[in-house]
């Protein structure tokens, strides 16, 4: 049987170089669009960039987990997480076109004729611009990225180091780092958050977001790890190392996830709904008109009920198709999810909720849905897995060295 | 004897060694079965302190329910006062309980096994506390059935959409629960004491208890799938119980309160003081029943790593309602930010920092992690913090909002802090009746672990 198999290392070379060409047309056809002065041109990147990014953050949070937790299932994950982690540094530049176009996505970066912010005089977007405002916003980005980039660097370097030594030490490092990492993780995403996200409606506010982004980037990274072991474990090592037992912890972690972004959402609903301030409802009035009411139900179907119903039975935690389906089709999820965050923002279909913002900001958007959108996602996926699997082969599948990892003798032999 | 303790590659020992599987019973049971007149002088001091303290419960009650809620410090701005952050403050402890034998449990952490049993006790009696503070709070408690949605003459339905009422379900759910949990994982034990006990209506009581326990494999396989499913119900209660307590805050329009961080902040907090409040009791019985073995530095290392990381989502809390108290952009947001720091009230806002966010910064260190003393003093700070943030929530943010005309300032007059330090008394006279009458350590778990880490060497 395993004859037919072909050889994995070509394989990961000809996804990442077919990845990385489909990453290069569609990012052409975006950059043109930017170029042109299409309107449209900045839901669709963003949506995209949001969906990389979260892959790479996804990966640091992880790896936090992995090494203050430390069980089973994070040697599987760490060098997917690794590599997804070092591809934070070329995504997060790419978000460039857009610190050079703000005032073509975030009202509150338009100026007048005399650069003064069009919000100068409101009394509450007025009030926040000493913090939104060009230069502390591509300053915030340039720590963030700086942050993100380093930390994964550190991560990848001793892990590397421990492959190749066997040093407890380095072992010992990794955990030093992910403590005060995990905190600075969340700070940072929590101010990306805000800036790249939540000031899209410069009046609007929540203080779970950053929370919210999280508990995404914990789905993005968890499903796409799933889904890629799966595939993996065709071959060996991890034919041999990913066990029943470490795919049911997966199954169980995947499905603590889901209910965890679920409950952060509706942490938030109910909170806003309950009170129904005019202020705070807007989020919801631009997400529960025409399409977006639809998608709205379909983000609450897809992303918490159904998976839910299917992750609860055991069956389907160990089963490992019927895992790779939920993981694939979640994975998938995490761009409707993104969407629904960024197009009715964008788009505010509510003319209450367009009425707080001032006139210029009417020309920001185009439609609703465009096929750059799709353009956009599909190129920063396909330039994400291609920045990947370029990372991700350059190392040994498996954490082999790692002292805890290797008791279980019989993967050293198959690693052997 | 002599045979090397294996150490994992970390050189950390494991969570027991030394003993036998008889040894292990012997010394769990022998803290109840041991003649009242040799337990130690911990015990009788500490039974004295709570039945004492506990008196001035019952007096308090007795005043309250004669005279009425006019006894206590409440006013016109400040309507809820006392009662509410000693709820909060309370149900919040037990929260470590249900933490330590659900989520560990799932997770298949073995360290679990040896402070289950001893914080689940604490889980139901902190609830016990919790709950008389809105049972007084209605004003007049035997009408308090008036909360359920039971047919009646009355016209009274109660309001579905107050989050009072969802509080209701959330704590009656999670008592409940709590009970049998508890219940379930001591009826093995319970079995071994019956055997162990030689007073005769003791052995009745423990008979009785048990359930006609004998220890078949039947039992046994039963015994597992019901603490399973009960750990899987148990098991959002976590989440939910303190979830639905912020509720009764957030979903007001009051600034300090109506803030979306709320739920998983308040989940963070409650953990955070229920593992101090653990380890409150923990690191004294250790050293007086010589159970530094069963409950060792190793255990307090994890306890506190989860306090430190829980403290952590809490500093992260009070950061996000400064940040969005000032990015809202809304005046009375930014008032309540300033207030807290520099009204009046002040100190009590300074003080809850250094409790919960300075002081548990030393966690970092495993040195002072495995320094039982340090780490009493900390959880010290750690539940005096946690009553502080709930004074500040609650008092700061109610003394002063919208209306300049109708601020105010609050104090507990002596009847709130009676009532108070009474529910202290309770707790204390319930964990020492606890420590007397039942294992305080889960006997045949650790008769698991025992073997567990035979089987372990063995196959070296």
């Amino acid at each position: 049987m395993s004859t037919e198999l072909p050889h994995l290392p070509t394989k990961l070379k000809e996804m990442q170089s077919l990845s990385l060409l489909i990453a290069g047309v569609g990012l052409s056809i975006m950059f043109l669009a930017w170029i042109f002065g299409v309107a449209n041109f900045y839901q669709g990147y963003l949506v995209g960039w949001l969906l990389a990014m979260g892959f790479g953050a996804g990966g640091i949070l992880i790896l936090c987990i992995h090494h203050l937790a430390h069980g089973g299932w994070g040697f599987l994950l760490r060098r997917i997480a690794e590599a997804s982690a070092l591809t934070l540094l070329p995504i997060m530049l790419l978000y460039l076109p857009i610190l050079f176009s703000l005032d073509r996505v975030y009202p509150w970066a338009i100026r007048d004729a005399n650069g003064v912010s069009v919000y100068a005089n409101d009394p509450v977007v007025g009030a926040k611009l000493h913090y939104l405002n060009h230069g502390f916003f591509w300053l915030r980005w340039i720590i963030i990225t700086a942050i993100w980039s380093g930390a994964a660097m550190l991560f990848s370097k001793f892990s590397k180091l421990q492959d190749e030594t066997g040093d407890m030490k380095w072992r010992r490092k990794m955990r030093f780092i992910a403590g005060p990492m995990a905190l600075i993780y969340i700070l940072t995403l929590t101010v990306g958050a805000v800036d790249w996200v939540m000031s899209l409606e410069p009046a609007w506010f929540s203080s779970i977001f950053g929370v919210m982004l999280a508990a995404g980037h914990m789905l993005s990274m968890l499903t796409f790890g799933i889904v890629f072991l799966t595939w993996l474990s065709k071959w060996e090592p991890v034919k041999t190392a990913f066990t029943a037992k470490r795919q049911h912890d997966l199954g169980k972690l995947l499905f603590a996830f889901v209910v965890f972004w679920t409950y952060i959402e509706l942490s938030q609903f109910i909170i806003y709904w309950h009170p129904n301030l005019s202020e705070e409802i807007t989020w919801y009035m631009n997400r529960q008109v025409g399409g977006f009411n639809g998608l709205s139900w379909f983000l609450f179907m897809a992303q918490f009920a159904i998976p839910f119903l299917v992750l609860i039975s055991r069956s389907t935690k160990q089963n490992r198709k019927a895992l790779f389906y939920v993981a694939f089709f979640l994975m998938g999820m995490r761009i409707i999810d993104l969407y629904w965050m960024i197009a009715p923002s964008i788009n505010m279909p509510v003319p209450e909720a367009r009425a707080l913002y001032p006139a210029e900001t009417k020309a920001m958007s185009g439609s609703a849905f465009h096929l750059l959108d799709i353009v956009g996602v599909v190129s920063f996926a396909a330039l994400w897995f291609g920045l990947f699997l370029k990372n991700f082969r350059s190392r040994p599948i498996l954490p082999v060295n790692d002292p805890y990892f290797s008791i279980n003798a019989e993967i050293k032999d198959a690693e052997a | 004897m002599s045979h090397e303790v294996k150490r994992d590659p970390d050189g950390q020992l494991p969570f027991i060694s030394g003993h036998s599987l008889s040894s292990v019973s012997e010394k769990i049971s022998d803290v109840t079965t041991m003649p009242i007149k040799k337990m130690p002088k911990f015990w009788y001091g500490g039974m004295f302190l709570g039945l004492t303290v506990v008196q001035l419960l019952f007096f308090a009650i007795f005043v309250l329910v004669t005279r009425g809620t006019g006894i206590w410090g409440l006013n016109n701005p400040v309507g809820w006062g006392f009662a509410i952050i000693n709820f909060v403050w309370w149900i919040g402890i037990g929260h470590a309980g249900t933490l330590i034998s659900a989520i560990l449990f799932l997770f298949q952490q073995d360290w679990r096994m040896s402070i289950a049993r001893f914080a689940e006790a604490m889980t139901l009696f902190a609830v016990v506390c919790a709950g008389l503070f809105p049972l007084l709070h209605v004003g007049r408690p035997w009408l308090v059935y008036w909360l359920f949605p039971y047919p009646n003459t009355l016209g009274m339905w109660p309001q579905f959409r107050s989050p009072l009422l969802w509080d209701v379900f959330a704590v009656s759910t999670y008592a409940t629960v709590s009970i049998m949990f508890w219940f379930t994982g001591l009826v093995p034990d319970l079995a071994t004491m019956r055997a162990k006990t030689d007073l005769v209506w003791a052995k009745k009581i423990y008979h009785g208890m048990s359930l006609g326990w004998t220890g078949a494999a039947r039992h046994w396989h039963r015994y597992e799938i019901a603490y399973l499913l009960l750990a899987g119900l148990a098991t959002p209660l976590v989440l939910s119980v303190h979830s639905i307590v912020s509720l009764d805050f957030a979903v007001s329009n009051e600034p300090g309160w109506h803030t979306t961080i709320f739920p998983p902040y308040f989940v963070a907090g409650a953990i955070f003081a229920g593992f101090a409040m653990v380890l409150t009791f923990m690191i004294p019985v250790r050293a007086i029943y010589g159970m530094k073995d069963l409950l060792t530095e190793r255990h307090m290392n994890n306890m506190c790593k989860v306090m430190l990381f829980s403290g952590l989502i809490v500093a992260y809390g009070y950061a996000m309602e400064i940040f969005f108290g000032w990015y809202s952009g809304s005046p009375f947001e930014r008032f309540m930010v300033l207030n807290r720091a520099d009204g009046p009230y002040a100190p009590s806002y300074w003080a809850l920092i250094l409790c919960n966010v300075m002081v548990p910064q030393l966690l970092w260190s495993y040195k002072i992690r495995t320094n039982p003393l340090m780490v009493f003093i900390i959880c010290q700070f750690i539940s005096v913090g946690m009553w502080l943030e709930r004074f500040v929530i609650v008092i700061i943010s109610l003394h002063r909002d919208y209306l300049d005309s109708s601020w105010a300032m609050y104090a507990g007059t002596r009847w709130d802090w009676a009532m108070y330090i009474g529910t202290m008394g309770l707790f204390l006279t319930l964990v020492f009746i606890f420590i007397r009458t039942l294992p305080i350590v889960a006997i045949f778990e650790m008769r698991e672990l025992v073997h567990k880490e035979e089987h372990k060497e063995d196959s070296h």
